[in-house]
């Protein structure tokens, strides 16, 4: 018996030795992008950035145009496109490495559902990949544009961009979980980052003018007048109403939405001097603390109370004011309230009129139902386009960074 | 291998509970409890524990002066025919336990771990090395399963705290889900996912006192059912009710979701292997079981040549269901019937030891 028992478990440990139905890593092809395109007669075109082992590995990596192909396929569904796929890099694709998946404008207005609604059933995709939505052109053209300067492979550029976006508020990091969870629940709208081709003149877009009293532009992605350097850029964000696209918020905008959802961290922001308008301060703002939302309904109609409360550190006076002087000082946070609140109240106006809700304002009035069944009757979005918004901000100037006061320039005129 | 099990404590006895009453929490349940109670979810698994508790409770404390296994007991209080159909009832609920138990991991290994793999080589392994540890005996298993507990219990932890990010405390209301009759009927329908807290009832003697079983089955049980609690609790704050309901493999698609950073992301394999240990020591707990309630009546004095009887039998029963839709919803079902069975048996013997103390008074006196 004893025999026996010892003959079992060496054959048992003798066969399961390494995986059973697992692939080489030399059998299988890496598909670090996917963009998805609507083409004629219902099909997508489905764009696949591939990487080249051998070409990204090791001191011998090369730069990330060598690293990487882009590949692009007619198909009626990704799950063909991936099939086809295989037809013509002789590997077993895999999709498990994807990082990003970036979807044309066209594709995104007729509405995402069928595109990537399923995805979520596949094992090769997770939540944690980023969604991105294009500005104007198509996601192949991005794809194929997308030459990183710093980082040798595009995956890294989406990583790193991503992971930054609380360094500015400009762009949000979206993942695909939180599209997919905001498409099937009951309050919120999906939303994501919105990438573009820059034409590389230096020529500036700008999308929006900027508030009274603030000095900054407002830009979509591709919009920035650059010269050199990748030319697809990452900033605005894409609303959905349910998964089409209905509208796009601008970089102001987008770091308006970043405070809302708590996702700000900091950014600079430009004001006109409030005692000498030509000239601006550039002040280093972050949150005080979380945004404090109230949403109730009164007689019908939804009122949504919005308290904002932010810090401040003086980075620049160009004017030489002395805005150190706490007399000063308090003019200083009345500019940056009043811009902030007036870039608020545009942002929230316009999602209003779209009929999205990026903030997931909707979420404060959950704890006001008692069921499931009740919320999911309750019509937020009809609510929310006719909601009375009220936005207070307050803003305290702490620091004044490695300066305790400006002393005039001589001879400055 | 006598049918006797042998002399085990308070940590095995903690060990076997607690793996016995996990595995679900790593499979369709938590999303099959959220299509039906929503968001108040959460509180099934404490309301099915208490509830387990009172009964197992119950029945040890009416019954456990007669210091013998579940067999004895019923043979004392239902006479030798009710003992033999109760005897045999339990074991056929503990091999249709094992049999769900094989065919769901099995096909979760296939989706998530080894999809090119072929399902039969794969219930092959799992009914492999079930049948192999229940050859050892229940000790052995009893030991690992506490020796694993730790990661176990570590490895949970690990997932919840990691998706901290994607928490959002608004997705537990309306805090009333589906409603709280509902939440309260569910809860008891769901007694079934402890019917393993039986096991210490079954093998009794080897626990040696009474103190011992009601304290395995108090932490085992507890740290189990306090751990699937957790598990629908922060999957309903990653997922909410809308996706929440959708997944197939809840834990499995909490741990796909960590993304602390480039280097902490991609750790679900880690929890696959949790997940599998936790599966083969409740599948051969469960085959342990029903050997016994099925040797003990018939009086065999040792299990081990009815081992491969009963895998096969495992194996036939878990290939029934024809697809994976019907595996879930064939799961459904049994944990009601095994709610019965928690039930059922327990008060039946609660009653008739009540009943038959009550006749030895008058006869005391």
């Amino acid at each position: 018996m004893v025999r026996l028992t010892a003959f079992i478990c060496l054959v048992a440990a003798l066969l399961t030795l390494g995986c059973n139905g697992a692939r080489e890593t030399d059998e299988v092809t890496f598909v670090v992008s996917v963009g998805i395109d609507a083409a004629p007669g219902g099909q997508v075109n489905v764009t696949y950035r591939v990487v080249k082992p051998s070409a990204t590995g090791g001191e011998g990596g090369k730069g990330s145009s060598e690293a990487s192909q882009a590949i692009t396929i007619t198909a009626p569904s990704l799950a063909v496109a991936r099939d086809l796929l295989n037809s013509q890099v002789a590997r077993a694709p895999s999709l498990s490495h994807v990082k990003v998946f970036v979807i044309g404008e066209e594709l995104a207005r007729k509405g995402l559902g069928e595109a990537i609604g399923p995805l979520p059933r596949f094992r090769e995709f997770r939540g944690s990949m980023y969604i991105h939505i294009v500005d104007g052109t198509t996601a192949e053209k991005v794809i194929r544009a997308n030459k990183p300067v710093v980082e040798k492979l595009p995956t890294r550029w989406v990583e790193g961009t991503m992971g930054s976006a609380g360094e500015t508020g400009y762009y949000l990091r979206t993942f695909l979980h939180d599209f997919l969870v905001r498409l099937k629940a009951g309050s919120g709208s999906p939303y994501a980052a919105l990438v573009g081709i820059n034409s590389g003149t230096g020529e500036a877009r700008l999308s929006g003018q900027p508030a009274a009293g603030e000095k900054t532009g407002e830009y979509l992605a591709g919009g920035i007048g650059t010269r050199g350097g990748n030319p697809v850029q990452m900033i605005g964000t894409a609303l959905f109403r349910g998964d089409k696209l209905v509208g796009k918020l601008t970089s102001e905008e987008t770091r308006m939405l970043a405070m809302l959802t708590g996702d700000f961290r900091r950014g600079y922001i430009t004001i006109q001097d409030p005692l000498q308008s030509k000239s601006g301060v550039n002040i280093h703002l972050r949150p005080g603390r979380r945004p404090k939302i109230d949403v109730d309904i009164v007689d019908g109609q939804m009122i949504i109370g919005i308290d904002i409360m932010l810090e401040g550190e003086v980075t620049s006076i160009a004017s030489g004011i002395n805005y150190e002087n706490p007399e000063y000082n308090q003019k200083l946070e009345e500019q940056i309230s009043a811009v902030v609140r007036a870039d608020m109240a545009k942002m929230l106006r316009y999602t209003q009129q779209v009929g999205s809700d990026p903030a997931d304002i909707g979420k404060y009035l959950r704890p006001r139902f008692r069921t499931y069944e009740e919320f999911r009757r309750f019509d937020f979005t009809a609510k929310y386009e006719t909601a009375q918004v009220d936005v207070k901000v307050s803003t305290q100037v702490r620091r004044t960074a490695l300066m305790q006061k400006t002393s005039p320039i001589r001879d400055r005129h | 291998m006598s049918y006797q099990p042998g002399r085990m404590g308070v940590a095995e006895g903690i060990g076997l509970t607690f793996v016995v009453m996990l595995p679900r929490v790593f499979l369709t349940s938590p999303a099959v409890t959220i299509s039906s109670v929503h968001n108040l979810a959460w509180t099934a698994p404490l309301i099915n524990w208490v509830v387990t508790l009172a009964v197992f409770w119950l029945l040890a404390k009416s019954t456990v002066h007669m210091g013998s296994d579940l067999y004895d007991v019923s043979r004392r209080l239902l006479g030798r025919p009710g003992a033999w159909v109760l005897a045999l009832s339990y074991a056929a609920l503990f091999i249709l336990d094992a049999a769900s138990l094989l065919r769901q991991f099995a096909e979760n290994t296939l989706l998530t771990a080894l999809p090119a793999a072929e399902f039969r080589l794969i219930i092959f392994w799992y009914i492999l090395f079930a049948a192999v540890l229940v050859y050892f005996g229940i000790e052995g298993i009893a030991r690992a399963a506490y020796l694993v507990m730790p990661f176990i219990v570590g490895g949970v932890a690990a997932v919840v705290l990691l998706l901290a990010p994607f928490y959002d405390v608004y997705r537990l209301f309306p805090w009333q889900g589906a409603g709280l009759w509902t939440a309260a009927r569910r809860g008891l329908e769901l007694a079934g996912l402890n019917f393993g807290v039986l096991l210490l009832l079954v093998l009794a003697p080897s626990f040696q006192k009474p103190s011992t079983i009601m304290t395995a089955a108090f932490f085992g049980g507890g740290v189990s059912a306090l751990l699937r609690t957790l598990v629908i609790l922060f999957f309903l704050l990653a997922f909410g009710v809308g996706v929440g309901m959708e997944k197939m493999l809840p834990f499995f698609e909490m741990s796909r979701l960590v993304y602390l950073s480039r280097y902490v992301q991609r750790i679900e394999a880690l929890f696959i292997v949790i997940w599998v240990i936790t599966g083969l020591l409740a599948i051969a707990i469960n085959i342990f079981a029903a050997l016994y309630l099925v040797a003990r009546p018939l009086g065999l004095p040792s299990l081990r040549p009815l081992v491969p009887v009963i895998a096969m039998i495992v194996v036939n029963l878990a290939v029934i269901p024809s697809d994976i839709g019907a595996v879930v919803a064939a799961d459904t079902r049994l944990v009601v019937l095994l709610s019965a069975g928690v039930y059922g048996g327990p008060l039946l013997l609660s009653a008739m030891a009540y009943r038959k103390g009550r006749r030895k008074k008058p006869w005391s006196a």
